[in-house]
């Protein structure tokens, strides 16, 4: 019988050792290839903007599951270690030198590691494939997002899989380098010294939760508020709220006081037992349970606001599903023009109408930014707006107007909230720009249509007839614009007419509309008298498939919406997959620390049935203390997930919308499904832990 | 108290059979302090584990107080164990996230009784055995012989019929295990306790009422102590001579 003949057999007989470590590793590497394959991949990676929000979120939440996946690994080892102490411990007494139990120790560590990170990776190929298919079939609609595998993914992979197996090896280290002999013999038993969790660590954990939401949401709110300041690092102060749930969720776990209810006290004395010794450890695991969960409900309500955002595009009344405007001595798109391609696609035009509209030199109040301060300013003769006359405005729009002579009325959006910098009645006066002829205009109301709002800064605006005709006397043809407004029939199939239209467009665009959206000629022109150079004076690549910085571009919405259904679908995904992820790391670390709770008290459940305590009794132990590791992050996780969602919600604008609230109402939903998927999970731990410890 | 009548126990492993127990009968009244000694292997800690019903036995009865507690539903088997019988072993088994005091009033705990009378008869029993200084500490923290006192302790708690000790001394140093011997005998007198117990140690054994002697499953024979411990003592250790086994007699 050689040494390598008892360490096979003692592997042999010791397989479930090895299962759990070895199944963790797996589905550590598993769900961060699988999510890197996806991510890393070339379609996400082109769809995603450059330094992006989403980009930001989704580094952040890799990072952070990255981080949890290590974490409940090396726990699982340190199981897997404790299980192997013994052994060990018994070989060193008899004389077998450490040098070979380390060889055989990182051996077997090396091939675990190997294994199963390999295993892991190459399920991770199909993993990222099958979900991937999922969104497809929900979401994307045209064929431009093809599943692209990703080698970067792989790359990630297999350095997430060293990484971890760096991790491994510190911990075999540490446990191996332990000298003494006994100590190692007795880590299978405990004789480790208790240490009692002090009496203020309840309140000192609530204080420090609310100090660090106070601190880090609150702070930068007020200060935003009342000096109109905006404070960087606040956020560390979350840090303290992350502290704070870890002491209470100590004290939730391993605290009995022999309090004023002494009742209480010796019905949950063995169960709390349980954790004497591994109080602190348990809680950190679920400190990781909770940012996970965490990070889980906050990555499905950012997916909600993406698909409302989706949903929005297809709503709102005001907007036509054609606009165009151009200047108007261009040999632009022409009404007969647009009639010839729509029959030739078989589209059914609606309310097909031209007007023109003249750009004038406006003089209004408006917000600046400066150092740090937000100042009014008073724009004299600052810049040009559109301006059309009553009676164009109600052929375009099909609504009466009725601005009466010496007013104006400003055209903006439907539900228009006015943004920071510009005020709806912020106009005073409009110049001419060839003549220098000026009026002042006084404020009538607003008029909502989008599509008009959007060809012009800050605002397009409607006068009366006689002072459009007076305003635009001896204005010359270069100010003027032409405005062609229709929506199709069959809105939902105008998709080929669109991108013909809109190519008819841009390869007929001419030298005078070739501007990026900014530009102002008014400007240009004042800023070169002045001798300055005007910083839009460049001209816009027309030959780009999404052509944004364009003063001119058309607004042709079923474009805009199929182009931005497919980018929110991929946010949709991304933050599904991160949920994903966040969850089963949850479910798995619940699992790995009820089993690990279990094994190391088999002894305390033999004692206790030998003393007589009845099944009944073992089994509320056992359960009281599960369904307390469950419980509590659970609620801790959801409640902060959902809180935090709803202050997002809020302090982006002050205010909850519509959409907001439904978000938030399926949130609430989405809450539930997990409570109910991890109860599902504590009754199969539990139904594990039965099994390990007799019951 | 306890009366043991024609109990046989047969091990089966693979197609062989082993018996342990052979048509065995004694008794031990109420009050009694009896040992059990024998060779190793000769079926102690099977008899033992017979009499609480950790394991099945094949025939015969056991009566415990006149009742029959072989084959009983697990249940009121659990609570048997938990009111009428009293346990030591060899390795304590405490709750290691327990301290003594708490320790001793797990079966109490564990029946759910009043908590004031129980943390009054703890404490007691603890000024009895001698550990009350220990009271507040974990079983990591103190020695073997206080251990094991707080394991008699613990099985005193709900003044069993009987008290099942499974070589209660075996881990223990002779000034610790002489402590735990002192503590059966305090359980005896001032509590009326009945002990059984299984030992190796006739220096233990030689402080009881009556010894039964086994080997290979049968009684060898059985000694009442007449006169004074020591010469018990040699006479219990003539019987072992005799007996030949492996059994170690170290004083
Ligand atoms: N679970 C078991 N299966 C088979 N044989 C057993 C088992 N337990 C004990 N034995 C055998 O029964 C005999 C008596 O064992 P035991 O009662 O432990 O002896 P003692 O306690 O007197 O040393 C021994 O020969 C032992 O090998
Ligand atoms: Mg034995």
């Amino acid at each position: 019988m050689t040494m390598n003949k008892v360490f096979k057999k003692l592997r042999g007989r010791n397989k479930s050792q090895y299962r759990l470590l070895a199944f963790c590793i797996f589905l550590s590497v598993l769900l961060i290839s699988s999510f890197s394959f996806m991510y890393f991949g070339p379609t996400v990676q082109e769809f995603l903007p450059e330094g992006g929000d989403t980009r930001k979120l989704a580094s952040l939440l890799l990072s952070v599951t990255a981080a949890g996946c290590c974490i409940f690994t090396v726990y699982a080892s340190t199981l897997f270690f404790r299980y192997k102490s013994r052994e060990y411990g018994i070989f060193l007494a008899l004389g077998e030198p450490k040098k070979e139990l380390k060889k055989v120790l990182f051996t077997e560590l090396s091939i675990l590691c190997t294994a199963a990170s390999l295993v892991g990776i190459l399920c991770g190929i199909p993993a990222s494939y099958l979900i991937w298919k999922l969104f497809e079939a929900f979401l994307v609609s045209n064929g431009d997002t093809a599943y692209r595998f990703g080698f970067g993914g792989l790359l990630a992979g297999i350095l997430f899989a060293l990484l971890l197996s760096v991790f491994l090896g510190i911990t075999g280290r540490r446990f191996v380098n332990r000298t003494d002999i006994m100590d190692i013999l007795r880590s299978g038993q405990k004789t480790e010294m208790v240490k009692e969790i002090k009496p203020y660590t309840l309140p000192a954990g609530i204080a420090l939760i609310v100090a660090g939401i106070t601190l880090g949401g609150g702070l930068s709110i007020l200060a935003a508020y009342l000096f109109r300041r905006s404070l960087s690092g606040t956020n560390l102060f979350y840090l303290l709220a992350l502290l704070g749930i870890y002491l209470v969720l100590l004290s939730a776990v391993s605290q009995s006081r022999l309090g004023k209810n002494r009742r209480k006290f010796y019905k949950n004395m063995v169960s709390v037992s349980m954790m004497r010794f591994s109080a602190k450890s348990t809680t950190r695991n679920m400190c990781v349970i909770v940012l996970m969960l965490f990070s889980c409900i906050f990555s499905s309500f950012y997916g909600m606001l993406y698909i409302n955002n989706a949903t929005t595009l297809n709503r709102s009344g005001d907007l036509r599903a054609f606009a165009l405007h151009y200047p108007a001595k261009e040999d632009q798109l022409t009404k007969a023009d647009i009639e010839d391609t729509a029959r030739r696609y078989s589209v059914d035009l609606v309310d097909l109408k031209e007007e023109d509209g003249s750009n004038l030199v406006i003089s209004y109040k408006r917000v600046d930014y400066d150092d740090g301060k937000y100042i009014d300013v008073d724009a004299k003769e600052a810049k040009l707006a559109l301006f059309l006359s009553c009676e164009a405005y109600e052929n375009l729009t099909g609504e009466a107007a009725n601005v009466p002579s010496g007013s104006y009325r400003t055209v903006t959006p439907a539900d228009y909230k006015e943004n920071l910098w510009d005020y709806t009645d912020g106009l005073y006066a409009v110049t001419n720009p060839d003549t220098g002829e000026s009026q002042s205009l006084s404020f009538d109301g607003a008029l909502e249509a989008g599509s008009i709002y959007a060809m012009s800064a800050p605002y397009a605006y409607v006068i009366s007839d006689e002072d459009y005709a007076a305003l635009t006397k001896g204005l010359s043809p270069e100010y003027a614009e032409h405005i062609i407004l229709f929506d199709a029939k069959d809105y939902d199939s105008s998709y080929d007419f669109a991108k013909d239209l809109y190519s008819q467009y841009v390869s007929r665009a001419g030298e005078s509309s070739r501007h990026p959206k900014l530009y102002d000629s008014w400007e240009e022109r004042r800023l070169s008298e002045e001798g300055e150079t005007y910083g839009y004076s460049y001209q816009p690549d027309l030959t780009a498939d999404i052509i944004d910085d364009w003063k001119y571009a058309p607004q042709f919405t079923i474009i805009s919406k199929v182009d931005s259904m497919q980018l929110l679908s991929i946010y949709v995904m991304l933050c599904l997959y991160i949920f994903i992820i966040c969850l089963s790391a949850a479910a798995v670390m619940s699992y790995v620390r009820s089993v690990s709770i279990a094994e190391s008290n088999k002894n305390l459940f033999y004692n206790l049935e030998r003393l007589g305590a009845d099944r009944a009794y073992r089994d509320g132990i056992l359960k009281s203390q599960l369904s307390r590791i469950f419980r509590y992050p659970a609620a801790l996780g959801c409640l902060l997930g959902f809180s935090f969602s709803a202050f997002m919600s809020w302090s982006n604008d002050r205010r909850f919308t519509a959409d907001e609230l439904t978000t938030l109402a399926i949130a609430l939903g989405t809450i539930l499904l997990i409570l109910a998927f991890l109860s599902g999970v504590y009754y199969f731990s539990r139904a594990a832990a039965r099994r390990i410890v007799g019951l | 108290m306890l009366n043991v009548k024609h109990l046989n126990k047969t091990y089966t492993v693979g197609s062989n059979s082993y018996p342990v127990l052979k048509d065995l009968s004694f008794q031990v009244k109420k009050g009694e302090f009896v040992a059990v000694m024998g060779p190793s292997g000769s079926g102690k800690t099977t008899l033992l584990n017979c009499i609480s019903c950790f394991i099945p036995h094949d025939d015969g009865q056991i009566l415990l107080n006149g009742k029959d507690i072989s084959g009983l539903p697990e249940q009121k088997m659990s609570k048997i164990r938990n009111r009428h019988l009293g346990f030591v072993f060899q390795d304590f088994m405490l709750l290691d996230g327990l301290n003594v005091f708490e320790n001793i009033c797990l079966p109490q705990v564990i029946a759910k009784k009043p908590v004031t009378q129980m943390e009054e008869k703890a404490r007691h029993l603890c000024r009895l055995f001698g550990i009350e200084k220990v009271m507040e500490k974990y079983p990591a923290e103190i020695s073997g012989g206080e251990k094991q006192r707080t394991a008699v302790a613990r099985a005193l708690m709900n003044q069993p019929y009987i008290i099942l000790a499974d070589e209660p001394t075996g881990n223990l140093d002779s000034r610790s295990c002489k402590a735990v011997i002192d503590a059966f005998l305090r359980a005896k007198e001032e509590m009326n306790a009945t002990v059984f117990m299984v030992t190796h140690d006739s220096y233990a054994a030689s402080f009881c009422d009556r010894v039964v002697v086994l080997k290979d499953g049968a009684i060898h024979t059985e000694l009442s102590r007449t006169g004074n411990r020591r010469e018990f003592m040699d006479e219990l250790l003539d019987v072992l001579r005799e007996l030949g086994g492996d059994s170690d007699d170290d004083e």
